[in-house]
């Protein structure tokens, strides 16, 4: 018999799925997948290097485009540390807002998996679903930064500015007539958090739409129960956090673990699934969705009772307001300084992690004293995911690679930095 | 002179029947983006014409006028000649299809076994495309989508089996006449679970989603029509369109009862709709399978191919098997108001 | 008149293709040629009004059988040239062969069929339906072959499985029954973990 030899499939960089530029080269034993290889440093943007040239704020949009479908979580993890090097801590409502955006970042990420995954294996519906899900938080992303997507709001000692009282509405134009302008801005005409509170409230249906489409359908099920499973004991070797820890029936929640902002103070429950294939881990994400919805209901209803200063008072650190700096010597000469060269941090170094939707994402800080990071090192969460995709992957069909991949949530931003 | 004139006859009523055909699957792609679209929660294309209706003449413009790229090392002929390989017989097929009562190009006595011979025939321009395209892609695409075909008619023509005993013949204006008198009497009720297996066959055959794992999947990207661009595209394209349009229209024909009025035998609402003509309800059926088509390919997710294969021959296979006992009963002691008229 | 130029057509077409069967370079060529062949011989058959046969034909020969040999063909990549290599050789062999073969047909079929006296082909009612006819015969008289021709096939379709199965390779399968069985709730607990001391 003549020698057959396995057949090398170069799965490229430019991918029909949304995840990214990853080459992935496959080995293939007919449609046996024998081992996969993945090559990445396609999107190596020298994050960390360029941070170490930079004062500290303004490396925050940095981090904002490491995983750039959960922007604020990252820049919450980058500013964790800094604080913890400068030792303080934000007022109590600057906490309550960002638990809040860090939630609405959690959806945010996870209704962008749900449509890429579900694009991936053929149910094209869920993705512009999904997407116009995420229009309104988009919306609220812009109504308190001015940004859409990469919002650089976060900062040491608070967050940039308070919330509106308006939300920015709906015009009449050659393609929405008056009545539908009305109907589009119903749930503009208050603050935003009544925006929140609306998109809130109507959220859980949503996600019930979405299970009904996918969760109790055998084809999805053929294509998800069974693959890619992750023992615990294995899960916690190669250094798995997040959905796909708990997908794998680890219970375990930096959230609760190790809280920070004021997670220790609301009530949410954290889901776990048993098996550790792919479709536990998309019950896990759908469930999570659902309790983040909860968390952010509880922010709203606080910070409608509870105004207060957002940033603090000290302003070495946090710059002071326009109409001060007009008017005081003393906020001048503090703009000044700040703006130019920014503030000095106490030698000496610190890692913080937070709970990102993708898993625990970190980062360990290193000061000298000046104002610029002698270094920034970023863990992210899914550089242990994608480094076991060979073992998640062996023995399953090449359908089943892009139904693993999917699951596991990369985005190449915080692979390659 | 007698034979001339025959001829130009035939002639006139096949442009009769592919005029309107080639019309219809023009729209079908529009009608397709467009409830997509619909169900998105997007709008489809709606800026060529009013409402996006010019939106065919657009695309088929645009790929006549693209540039036809030959792979170097390729057959030329095959190449070229795989794309009509593909829409010949889907167009021929129609020649037995009854549009209403005696509207019939060809009203032979194996409509149905020629209609089966169509769809068998045209696995080879798949497999052609694939070879003459010389990329390794292509050919293991064409390989899959030959395999694909070649189960699935296998319960498709068990399915036409259940048909052709229900009816005593293999003509496909007797199948239709068979099923007259009442909406119960129309086959997708006595042979249900043939019913299903037809449209789940048929939908497979055409390599539509949820089993278009030949063309949809990332790895293989376009499957066995990679290398062709411009006209021949817009004939693979056509050709998957008009097989669809086909299964439609036969699965009307045997179990919906093609062109009768599904008020007959109503007594006072026969009166009232007794004025539409049978071409109207054959091309409504029509629709509502072309919808169905549709509505499948926006909302579920694919079959991964041994998923596909297991389902056409370990599933469909033993059903029609079992499906084809129970009718054959039925026939043979007349249970049942379907056969209790003319029996074989 | 028109079914003579039809008969004429198809049987110049059979005849060709089939000449080009032997004499194409190509394998794949050869085999696309045979399916003309085929088709031509079927065009013959519907014309002889064996419709059911001619029709079947087609759907077996060239929707089955021939699709397998060009998978076959297609995947093998085989040479042309290898093929064709000692056709000087073998041309003496060949050419007794041919004779004899020949001459056997002739002896069989000479007095029955060819002559102008049999010229002209059967012409049935429009009421003729040979697929009534041929069934009536086939699960009655011929029942015994038929089954034994099913059983051959199915020996046929285990020989050629077992003689290709390579064995379950390494691979991880799912039991269909079984994933499609599981159930949403069964595989996910909330827990509301309590809250470790702050860092």
């Amino acid at each position: 018999m003549s020698s057959i030899r396995n057949f090398t499939l170069n799965f490229g960089p430019q991918h029909p799925s949304a995840h990214g530029v990853l080459r992935l080269i496959v080995e293939l034993d007919g449609e046996v997948v024998q081992r996969c290889d993945p090559h990445i440093g396609l999107l190596h943007r020298a994050t960390e290097k360029l941070a170490e040239t930079k004062p500290y704020n303004q490396s925050i949009g940095y981090m904002d485009r490491l995983d750039y479908v959960s922007m604020m979580c990252n820049e919450h993890g980058y500013v964790l540390a800094i604080e913890k090097l400068l030792g303080v801590t934000p007022p109590i409502r600057a906490q309550y807002i960002r638990v809040m955006f860090d939630e609405i970042t959690r959806i945010l990420n996870h209704l962008l998996w749900l449509g890429a995954h579900a694009l991936d294996l053929g149910a094209m519906a869920l993705f512009l679903y999904c997407f116009r899900e995420r229009e309104d938080l988009l919306d609220c992303y812009e109504a308190v930064s001015g940004a859409r997507m990469h919002a650089t709001y976060y900062r040491p000692g608070g967050v940039y500015r308070d919330l509106p009282n308006k939300m920015p509405q709906y015009e009449a134009s050659e393609w929405h007539n008056k009545s539908d302008v009305t109907r589009l801005n119903r749930a503009r005409e208050g603050s935003l958090l009544d925006f929140i509170e609306d998109f809130s409230k109507r959220f859980p249906a949503l996600v019930d739409e979405y299970e009904t489409l996918l969760t109790d359908n055998r084809i999805w099920k053929q294509r998800t129960v069974g693959i890619g499973v992750v023992t615990p004991a294995r899960a916690l070797q190669l250094g798995f956090t997040g959905p796909m820890l708990r997908g794998s029936g680890i219970e375990w929640d930096l959230r609760k673990k190790q809280p920070y902002a004021v997670y220790d103070k609301l009530d949410f429950d954290i889901p776990i699934g048993i098996n550790g294939d792919c479709y536990d881990r998309y019950l896990v994400r759908m469930e999570e969705l659902r309790q983040s919805n909860r968390i952010i209901t509880q922010c709203v209803e606080w910070l409608k009772k509870n105004p207060g200063p957002v940033a603090i008072d000290n302003h070495k650190i946090v710059a002071p307001k326009r109409e001060e700096m007009k008017g005081n010597m003393e906020s001048l000469i503090h703009h000044f300084k700040l703006f130019s060269e920014g503030y000095c941090v106490p030698e000496g170094e610190s890692y913080a992690a937070v709970e990102h939707p993708k898993g625990e994402f970190g980062v360990y800080l290193i000061s000298d004293g000046a104002n610029k990071p002698y270094r920034v090192k970023i863990r992210p969460a899914g550089f242990s995911h994608l480094a076991a995709l060979d073992e998640m992957c062996r023995g399953h069909m090449l359908a089943d690679l892009v139904a693993v991949l999917s699951s596991q949530d990369i985005v190449f931003g915080e692979i390659d930095r | 002179m007698d034979t001339i004139m025959n001829l130009l006859w035939i002639a006139l009523k096949i442009l009769a029947i592919v005029l309107p055909l080639t019309i219809s699957v023009a729209y079908l792609t529009l009608a397709e983006r467009k409830v997509i679209a619909y169900m998105h929660s997007r709008i489809g294309p709606n800026r060529v014409g009013f409402l996006g209706l010019l939106q065919p003449f657009a695309d088929v413009l645009k790929l006549l006028l693209k540039e036809m790229v030959i792979p170097s090392q390729s057959n030329r002929y095959l190449f070229l000649a795989a794309p009509v390989l593909v829409l010949a017989p889907a167009l021929a097929a129609w020649a037995v299809i009854p549009f209403s009562k005696g509207l019939v190009l060809a009203n032979i006595n194996a409509g149905l076994l020629y209609i089966f011979m169509m769809s068998s025939l045209s696995v080879y321009g798949v497999l052609i495309a694939g070879w003459a395209s010389n990329s390794k892609y292509a050919m293991l695409g064409a390989l899959r989508a030959a395999a694909q075909t070649v189960s699935y008619e296998i319960a498709m023509g068990f399915a036409f089996v259940g048909v052709l005993l229900a009816a005593g013949s293999m003509n496909l204006q007797t199948i239709v006449l068979a099923q007259s008198g009442n909406i119960l009497h129309w086959y997708f009720l006595p042979l249900l679970p043939l019913f299903f297996v037809y449209w789940i066959s048929g939908v497979a055959e055409t390599n539509r989603h949820p089993f278009d794992m030949v063309e949809g999947e990332s790895e293989i990207v376009a499957g066995f029509h990679v290398e062709y661009a411009g006209a021949g595209f817009a004939l693979f394209f056509l050709a998957e369109y008009a097989n669809m349009i086909l299964i439609s229209a036969v699965a009307s024909l045997l179990f919906l009862g093609g062109w009768l009025s599904p008020f007959e035998g109503i007594p006072l609402l026969e009166n009232v709709f007794a004025f539409v003509p049978g071409l109207v309800w054959f091309v409504l059926k029509m629709g509502f399978f072309l919808f169905l088509y549709i509505w499948l390919r926006a909302t579920f997710p694919r079959y991964r191919y041994d998923q596909v294969m297991r389902l056409g021959w370990k599933v469909l296979i033993p059903i029609t098997l079992i499906w084809i006992v129970v009718v054959s009963f039925a026939v043979k002691f007349n249970i049942g108001p379907w056969f209790n008229q003319a029996g074989v | 008149m028109i079914q003579q130029f039809i008969f004429y057509l198809f049987s110049a077409m059979a005849i060709a293709t089939a000449a080009m069967v032997i004499i194409s370079k190509s394998p794949v060529r050869a085999a696309l040629f045979l399916v003309v062949t085929f088709i031509a011989s079927a065009g013959l058959w519907i014309l002889l009004q064996a419709e059911f046969l001619g029709l079947v034909l087609i759907l077996v020969y060239v929707g089955a059988v021939m699709t397998l040999f060009l998978f076959v063909v297609m995947m093998l990549d085989m040479d042309g040239i290898e093929l064709r290599s000692g056709f000087v050789q073998y041309l003496p062999f060949a050419l007794i062969v041919l004779s004899v073969m020949l001459a056997f047909i002739i002896l069989a079929v000479w007095h029955t069929s060819f002559g102008l006296g049999h010229a002209n082909p059967s012409k049935e009612t429009a009421a003729y339906n040979n697929i009534a006819l041929l069934g009536s015969v086939l699960y009655t008289q011929y029942a015994y072959p038929f089954v034994l021709a099913g059983a051959l096939l199915l020996l046929a379709i285990i020989a050629a499985i077992s003689l290709t199965f390579r064995g379950t390779r390494n691979a991880k399968k799912q039991r269909v029954e079984w994933q499609v069985s599981v159930r949403a709730q069964d595989r996910l607990y909330k827990t509301s973990m309590k809250n470790e001391k702050r860092l």
